[in-house]
């Protein structure tokens, strides 16, 4: 385990299929946007407040994962999203590894939680979108591989 | 077939009986999007969703304004109906047996032309009309890319990775039509591409080849992993017919 800055070429993805069995689809994928929590915020600021304060709701987490398509057999994204879209027979585990400028080691940071897949979409310049949402009642984490 | 990644060059779209890649240049995206239902209660650690219906949709499509009779874009996408699309996704060629594809019933929302240089015609496809036989999915495999042909002809087989327990959508596109005798159409299925288990019918198309047209093929029950396209001819010398073949597992 290192610790310190990195670069996003050191991240690597890992989605459930349909049976479930985790995947590896880092190759096919080129950016990650929401990965952690977002707490909806209830103002509560009363006329004595000296600020405007909050209390923190419920968190949410919603995950989206572009790349170049491919429909490498087993491992790739196209082939793991168009099935596992709309797919309601178990939740997919998404796992998000953060290496320190190297690849992901023990100790890295990792997040992972039970997700659905509420959207597959492939666009015409070869790349994919794909959004992930919290499928059960437990929270997604932070931890370390 | 080929797996990997690709270029958008090598994808083609048909309409009904209408091969437009040679119009097409771009399409923005293709998919189904889920509305997502909040089942959250006050006990439960995240905001968390249940799926509910999803949406089929191909947007940001813009082709070349090209109003050739029967082919052009103009032609065929200004009638603004109810369309059967396959779009088939080549993997660095033209598509072949077993490639990606997304398919099925989509209506047009809307159809606009303008431009700057070429002229280029807009166009959003949004869900398939009323029915009662809309399919769930839309992503499936290239059963038969374009081909014309002139004599029996059987595709070749296409892996579905598994048994398909909620059956299967066949699109037809017939783009040329054959003038001398007729096809039969089918669907054929196997469990391990005819090793040991011959291919047999299981869905039989209405379209015999002598009108360019396009047809939706359904077996809802259960079919056998490996699926391809057949067409036997009967009549005198053909003139040939060119067919497209779609199969979205359900």
């Amino acid at each position: 385990m290192a610790t310190g800055k990195t670069n996003a070429k050191h991240i690597t993805v890992q989605v459930d299929d349909t049976a479930p069995t985790a995947r590896d689809i880092t190759p096919d994928v080129s950016n990650v946007s929401g990965t952690g929590l977002t707490y909806a915020e209830q103002d509560v600021t009363g006329y004595s407040d000296g600020v405007i304060n909050f209390t923190l709701g419920h968190p949410s987490s919603e995950i989206e994962i572009t790349g170049p398509f491919s429909n490498t057999a087993t491992t790739g994204a196209h082939t793991v999203f168009s099935a596992i879209v709309g797919h309601v027979t178990n939740t997919k585990t998404v796992d998000i590894r953060i290496g320190i400028r190297a690849a992901p080691a023990s100790g890295d940071p990792k997040f992972s939680g039970e997700y659905y897949c509420a959207s597959y979409v492939v666009s015409g310049d070869g790349t994919y979108s794909a959004r992930m949402v919290p499928a059960s009642s437990v929270v997604p984490v932070w931890g370390t591989v | 077939m080929a797996t990997g990644k690709t270029n958008s060059r090598h994808f083609r779209l048909y309409a009904d009986q209408v091969d437009l890649s040679g119009d097409v240049r771009t399409v923005g995206g293709f998919g189904l999007e889920y509305n997502m239902e909040d089942v959250t209660g006050w006990s439960d650690g995240v905001v968390n969703y249940l799926y509910g219906t999803p949406t089929a949709f191909v947007n940001g499509f813009q082709a070349v304004f090209n109003n050739t009779a029967v082919t052009g874009s103009h032609t065929e996408l200004s009638d603004q109906e109810e369309y059967l699309i396959s779009l088939h996704l080549g993997i660095r060629a033209t598509p072949a047996a077993g490639d990606p594809a997304f398919g099925g019933p989509l209506q047009q929302s809307s159809y606009t032309v303008g431009g700057e240089g070429p002229v280029i015609v807009e166009v959003a496809l949004n869900g398939p009309g009323q029915a009662l036989s809309h399919p769930s999915r839309y992503f499936g495999y290239v059963a038969y890319p374009s081909t014309s042909i002139t004599v029996t002809t059987s595709g070749t087989g296409v892996d579905m990775v598994a048994a398909q327990a909620s059956g299967i959508h066949a699109v037809l596109h017939v783009l040329t039509a054959e003038t001398v005798g007729t096809w039969a159409l089918t669907i054929q299925e196997s469990s391990d591409d005819a090793v040991g288990d011959p291919y047999v019918d299981i869905i039989t198309f209405t379209a015999n080849g002598a009108t360019a047209t396009a047809e939706r093929g359904i077996d809802a029950t259960s079919v056998e992993r490996y699926v391809r396209f057949r067409a036997v001819y009967t009549g005198g010398g053909s003139t040939g017919a060119r067919f497209v073949v779609t199969v979205i597992p359900q």
